[in-house]
């Protein structure tokens, strides 16, 4: 758990710190956080009795930007006849989307995005052989303490339907995996947050609903001022026109 | 809410993105490998280099309680590697009761291919630890159903 707020931590720092470089232009302060989470893992833990998954999501907007972080919790324990699997464990993800339609009267917002994502997880195996050459024998791999980490890109719309109420879907393509080293035989079979761990990128599916808590009136994202046409007076000094170029007032 | 160009890209996107997930549903797990247990043993005549049969009254190994071969004559044997352990010595009784060993070890994985399709044990980096045979080599060091030999055997 430190790990995950030190790994989160930094890569907010940076994703800040990149934002801020284009903040400086005019009044960019944020003016809502939208809290969601994830509907298609509320189903499956509805559903599926082996599978618990929870996901909050949310973000702050900046600018034409947003601050995203996603935390989530899961656990996935199945059985057959002879082998029994269990993996628990949380992820945190952080990253920046970028607003494609920032102008939008209802703020909804059309994204592409980039995250930095990191998984923390217990996993074991246990599993029965009937060896008619050798003898039967019982073996339990524990693997407490995994971690992994990835990027995910990610493409997306959050869209306006009640009053401050938003749906949302998100294409990812989680790529880049490293896992931590294997201490034990048995291979890492699920890391939460990512999915299956037989492959070092996977696509993966989201269907989000948040509620948005404004702080402030969020004043309309205006195009780049035209520069006023003003008569060549000889006598008066030039006109000082720099003004901010995103005037939200 | 939705109206003009969002409701357009709205269905789009949404085509889109099912459209994803459906090709990723659609990456099946295929429930067949090509692992095995059996080491691919080649004896071979230590002059010409060719496959020669060797006789032996019986092949087995430590803690098996089966004889794997008995009374035969073969060039190529194919032997059972413990799946506990991660090692394993075969013991083969010569026709004039001498017995030699060969010792070999490996590393062994766990893999989990899905609830349906069960799990698989995978042997690498197979080797030779020791062995009473004159000269003995290894090639193949992952036991693969594909492989034609693992050991060769001089004599």
């Amino acid at each position: 758990m430190k790990k995950i707020l030190k790994y989160s931590f930094s890569a907010l720092i940076i994703l800040i710190c990149n934002v801020s470089g284009f903040a400086q232009k005019g009044t960019v302060m944020p003016s809502s956080v939208r809290i969601g989470t994830d509907l298609g893992f509320l189903g499956v833990s509805l559903f599926d009795p082996e599978k618990k998954v929870f996901e909050i999501n949310g973000d702050i907007d900046l600018y034409k930007f947003f601050i995203t972080a996603d935390y989530g919790i899961s656990t996935w324990k199945f059985s057959q006849e002879r082998f029994a699997y269990e993996n628990s464990g949380s992820y945190f993800k952080a990253g920046i989307d970028y607003n494609l339609i920032a102008r939008d009267p209802d703020l909804n917002v059309i994204y592409f995005g980039l995250k930095y994502a990191y998984s923390s997880f217990d996993e074991s195996f246990n599993y029965s052989v009937t060896d008619p050459l050798y003898y039967d024998y019982n073996e339990e791999i524990r693997k407490p303490g995994m971690t992994a980490h990835w990027y995910e890109a990610n493409f997306g719309m959050k869209i306006r339907v009640w009053k401050d109420l938003y749906l949302g879907w998100a294409g990812r393509l989680k790529f880049a995996k490293k896992t931590s080293i294997n201490p034990t035989s048995f291979n890492t079979f699920f890391i939460p947050g990512y999915g299956l761990a037989d492959s070092d990128s996977r696509w993966g599916f989201n269907y989000q609903i948040f509620y948005r808590i404004p702080f402030r009136e969020k004043p309309p994202y205006k195009p780049k001022k035209v520069k006023e046409k003003v008569e060549p007076d000889p006598e008066s000094q030039p006109i000082n026109n720099q003004q901010n170029e995103f005037d939200f007032n | 809410m939705l109206d003009g160009y969002l409701k357009y890209i709205y269905k789009l996107t949404f085509y889109f993105l099912i459209c994803l997930y459906v090709l990723a549903a659609c990456e099946t797990t295929d429930c067949i490998t090509f692992n095995t247990r059996f080491v691919i043993v080649d004896f071979l005549d230590s002059a010409t280099g060719d496959s020669k049969s060797r006789q032996f009254d019986l092949i087995s190994a430590q803690e098996s309680q089966v004889i794997f071969y008995s009374d035969t004559s073969l060039s190529t044997y194919y032997l059972p590697v413990n799946t506990e352990q991660e090692q394993t010595i075969f013991l083969f009784l010569n026709p004039d009761q001498t017995i030699d060993t060969l010792e070999v070890s490996y590393d062994k994985s766990v893999i989990l291919i899905s609830k349906d399709c069960g799990y698989d044990l995978e042997f690498k980096n197979l080797g030779i630890v020791q062995t009473t045979f004159d000269s003995a080599i290894s090639l193949e060091n992952e036991l693969s159903r594909l492989n034609e030999e693992n050991i060769k055997i001089f004599f």
